[in-house]
């Protein structure tokens, strides 16, 4: 039975693989979807950045680029980008290396899959359970007061900081299974061998696991802080007056037709993204996503 | 040491998640705590009111379909990343994750653009197309460093023995980069089942998802039946991935 | 539990029904109309109180799209795709949309009721009304110890504490300037730099909302006792039992009204129910569900005392209120908005 099936399935695969030119589909089907639904509306709205009913123009991107109220938008989101993007590597490597490393198997489990809890929560409800944690009325607060930690409630809720832990929190599994993915593949073997030559744990750590173990750290960031950037309700619920975000600025021009705007923003947005991933591909080249 | 600081980490995380369960039985009509008495009216109204139960069901079919179909997409073009040679990988790169790059709402805006002049606005397929691309970025990049990871010796012995490019691929290649498969699947689920700012722009009167109808909630009246949605989805998806964890643990004693 | 496995595998089926495109609606009238409504409650007030009628009154099939968006009306007029045939929005936005071309004019030919002027504009009819209030936590504040007006609201040392307000500039920059005692019916136009030098004496003790039922969360939390919040919210959320009030004293009434996106594929018949939503009756029904006012003054003779004191439409109250300046907004949203977000940032 199990036989007839393999040699089923390698005859197709054979008869598959033997049309010529057949391994460019893998190009090209996820280019024409790509293509299709994003690439040519895109290039319409793009276009608005520096053409208008007056034709071609500079003004916008002038304007996004110089005024204060762009610059310093601009300059939150990316800041809250880093910082997020630096808490999800400190609280998501020990907890990647425990899920691949633990001698109890229990453990790993329990790891990998408590991570992925919050995963499944909707994260508009996410938001609010964070209301309900960091209010001034809040658990946090209830807490401390009762432990005598603080006499006043601490002020959490709509500012920064909310922001920084709801979006450390949405983001730590992209992160954890980034990670986790590249260390699963880190041969046992090495560790031990290094191990068994007189390498104490820690050396070891550093000189055996921790390099092998970069590249899921990088696609891990690149996704974080990419994703980061694009958050808006978040911020938008639970942040202050200083935590609007570049999307917010772009909903807000929509709304009021000024699309002209939006769109210098997103090109903005996307040249500063893509930027950084052409340097960063520069300085590790294929390593970026691979070894 | 580790593990206690780890399992301060996890419970840390995990709370946050599940601290809206209780609030789904609260006797008040807003979230806080302590909750004064536990009743179940806000599971009635749940029922009641066919928007959540439709949403809701509509969602979880939709992240189901655009989780597999960016899984396979996505795969396909990490493996052409990585296996073929052509010009211009740099920004075939770049056009993989632009999805992820390029702020919501304007990618809401385009996809309505493509999709209202061929009738895929308030439709089913729409959802998911829009879906499928926003989680393509999530699977290129984790299958990416996934494959990486692939020793290519072993396939080109696989291949040496008799196996096709592709048997190699489905033999020695996929089960080595299970876990960065069942990441992306996962990315993408959850891509889809938390997407609001660019559903509001293909769904319609009859496409309506459950983070949508979150949203009106939010800027209209919010009450706790929005904590019974949340409820709902923690018990079902935690239940697949239990079930699945059950059936994981199964098949390895057999072999 | 039955019943809900029931409700369930129905519902499965019917989502199934739809992705695969076999499931379609039977039409039981011969016209069609596109309404769009922001949705939860609000809606399901509309639903009852006027579309249900009007399907049957002009033999016409509503469909009703939740919710809302102004962005993407936009995108269906520039597209040339427009679905939708009538638009719940503000008026100022209604105003403002329609001076960049974005929609039809409203027939007033065939529109003729009796419309407050202020609410009654080229491209929007308002219909029904809610207000940016002074709402306050009844746990702290009773009707006599709360705050009565907008200056009082600024004086933070006799209501210590934060207080939220709305993370836009209409109305925020009328309440600033009412607080630092410009007569209510000199606002137009406004005073910015003066409103901002206002705004900066309390910027440290505001709280702000982006969301319509956030304030209600964060007055019944104790996150805020004081909030600038709109009526219609605040008092759904009191009816459902929050510890929530507002006065009116300062109010600063918005019509919500209805706008036909440029080529609504069913022009006509968006006309007929912007003038049935303009009957007195159809604005009563509506305020008996929810708690908004009317734009109609017959619509208000037709309340009881009871209802006009809830919704503050009695005469003493409409004294203590203004309507926010459409044309003013319209003409100067982008330029305030863009100097409001520079001063939140700052």
């Amino acid at each position: 039975m199990e036989n007839k099936f393999i040699g089923r399935k390698k005859g197709i695969a054979y008869t598959i693989s033997n049309i010529r030119g057949i391994k460019w589909l893998l190009l090209i089907i996820p280019l024409l979807f790509i293509f299709l639904t994003m690439v040519i509306s895109l290039v319409n709205i793009f276009e608005r950045s520096f053409i208008d009913n007056n034709g071609f123009t500079l003004e916008y991107f002038i304007k996004v680029l110089t005024e204060p109220l762009y610059q310093k938008v601009l300059f939150t989101t990316l800041k809250t980008g880093v910082i997020v993007t630096v808490c999800t590597v400190i609280i998501s490597y020990p907890m990647a290396f425990l899920s691949v490393r633990s001698k109890n198997s229990i453990v790993r489990r329990f790891v990998s899959g408590g991570v992925l809890v919050p995963y499944w929560v909707s994260m508009l409800v996410r938001i609010f359970a964070w209301q309900i944690i960091l209010a001034k009325n809040g658990i946090l607060n209830q807490v401390l007061i009762k432990l005598n930690v603080i006499d006043s409630p601490l002020e959490i809720l709509y500012t920064s900081i909310a922001v920084i832990i709801s979006l450390t929190h949405i983001l730590l599994p992209q992160m954890f299974l980034s990670m986790q993915s590249v260390m699963a593949e880190i041969e046992p073997n090495l560790t031990l061998a290094a191990e068994g030559m007189g390498a104490k744990p820690v050396k070891n750590f550093s000189t055996v696991f921790l390099p092998l173990s970069v590249p899921g750290i990088i696609s891990g960031c690149m996704m974080v802080f990419v994703l980061a950037l694009g958050f808006y309700i978040a911020p938008a619920l639970l942040g202050g007056s200083n935590d609007m975000m570049v999307s917010n600025l772009i909903q807000q021009n929509m709304q009021n037709m000024n699309w002209n705007i939006a769109a210098a923003l997103s090109v903005e947005l996307f040249v500063i993204v893509m930027v950084f991933i052409a340097i960063a591909y520069k300085f590790v080249g294929n390593k970026l996503f691979t070894r | 040491m580790l593990t206690l600081l780890v399992f301060v980490l996890l419970a840390v995380i995990i709370l946050p998640a599940l601290i809206v369960i209780p609030q789904s039985f609260t006797s008040l009509n807003y979230f806080t705590y302590p909750i004064p008495e536990f009743v179940m009216k806000w599971y009635d109204k749940f029922w009641e009111n066919s928007e959540w139960v439709v949403g809701l069901t509509r969602s979880l079919v939709i992240a189901v379909i655009a989780a597999v179909i960016a899984t396979v997409i996505g795969t396909l073009a990490a493996v052409a990343m990585q296996k073929l040679n052509f010009r211009g990988k740099g920004l075939f790169m770049g056009l993989m994750i632009s999805p992820m790059v390029i702020p919501v709402v304007i990618i809401g805006v385009a996809l309505y653009s493509t999709f209202s002049k061929i009738g895929l606005t308030n439709s089913f397929a729409g959802l998911v197309l829009a879906h499928t691309l926003l989680a393509i970025p999530m699977v290129f990049v984790t299958m990416s460093s996934g494959l990486g990871g692939v020793n290519s010796n072993l396939e080109l012995a696989a291949m040496s023995m008799g196996s096709t490019p592709i048997g190699a691929f489905f033999k020695v290649v996929l089960p080595t980069v299970k876990p960065s498969l069942v990441s992306s699947i996962l990315f993408s689920f959850v891509t889809s089942l938390d997407e609001v700012a660019a559903s509001l722009f293909i769904s319609g009167a009859d496409t309506k998802t459950l983070p949508l109808v979150m949203w009106e909630r939010l800027n209209t009246y919010m009450d706790p039946t929005i904590a019974v949605a949340a409820t709902y989805l923690i018990i079902l998806t935690l239940g697949t991935y239990i079930v699945k964890e059950i059936i994981d643990s199964r098949t390895k004693k057999i072999y | 539990m039955k019943k809900k496995i029931l409700i369930m595998i129905t519902t499965v089926a019917m989502v199934l029904a739809a992705a695969t495109g076999c499931g379609s609606n039977e039409a039981s009238h011969t016209n069609k109309l596109v309404f769009v409504d922001w949705g939860g409650t609000n809606t399901d007030a509309r639903v009852s109180a006027n579309v249900e009628p009007f399907e049957d009154e002009f033999d016409c099939d509503v469909t009703v799209v939740t919710p809302s968006d102004y962005s993407k009306l936009i995108a269906m007029v520039e597209n040339g795709t427009t679905e939708w045939d009538v638009m719940n929005c503000d008026a100022y936005w209604g105003a403002f949309a329609g001076a960049n071309n974005y929609l039809e004019p409203i027939d007033y030919n065939v529109v003729t009721e009796k419309i407050d002027p202020a609410a009654q504009l080229e491209y929007v009819m308002g219909a029904e009304v809610y207000a940016s209030v002074l709402a306050y936590n009844t746990d702290k504040y009773n009707a006599d110890t709360a705050p009565k007006n907008w200056a009082d609201f600024w004086d933070t040392t006799k209501y210590p504490g934060k207080r939220a307000m709305w993370q836009y500039p209409v109305t925020v920059l009328e309440a600033a300037l009412i607080a630092d005692g410009v007569p209510m019916n000199q606002l137009y136009p406004l005073d910015l730099d003066r409103a901002f030098a206002k705004l900066d004496e309390i910027k440290d003790d505001i709280v702000w909302w982006t969301e319509g039922a956030q304030p209600s969360q964060m007055l019944s939390t104790g996150e805020t006792d004081l909030a600038l919040a709109w009526s219609g919210r605040v008092l759904t959320a009191k009816e459902e039992g929050s510890p929530v009030d507002l006065t009116y004293n300062n109010g600063l009434r918005i019509a919500a009204g209805w706008v036909v996106p440029k080529n609504a594929p069913n022009k006509d018949m968006a006309m007929k129910f912007i003038e049935y939503i303009s009957r007195a009756e159809s604005q009563a029904a509506f305020s008996e569900k929810i708690p908004y006012g009317s734009t109609n003054a017959d619509a208000t003779d037709l309340m009881s005392e009871e209802l006009k004191q809830k919704i503050g439409q009695t005469d003493e109250q409409m004294a203590e209120q203004i309507y926010i300046d459409n044309e003013y907004w319209a003409e100067h949203l982008t330029e305030v908005e863009e100097r409001f977000n520079a001063w939140l940032v700052q």
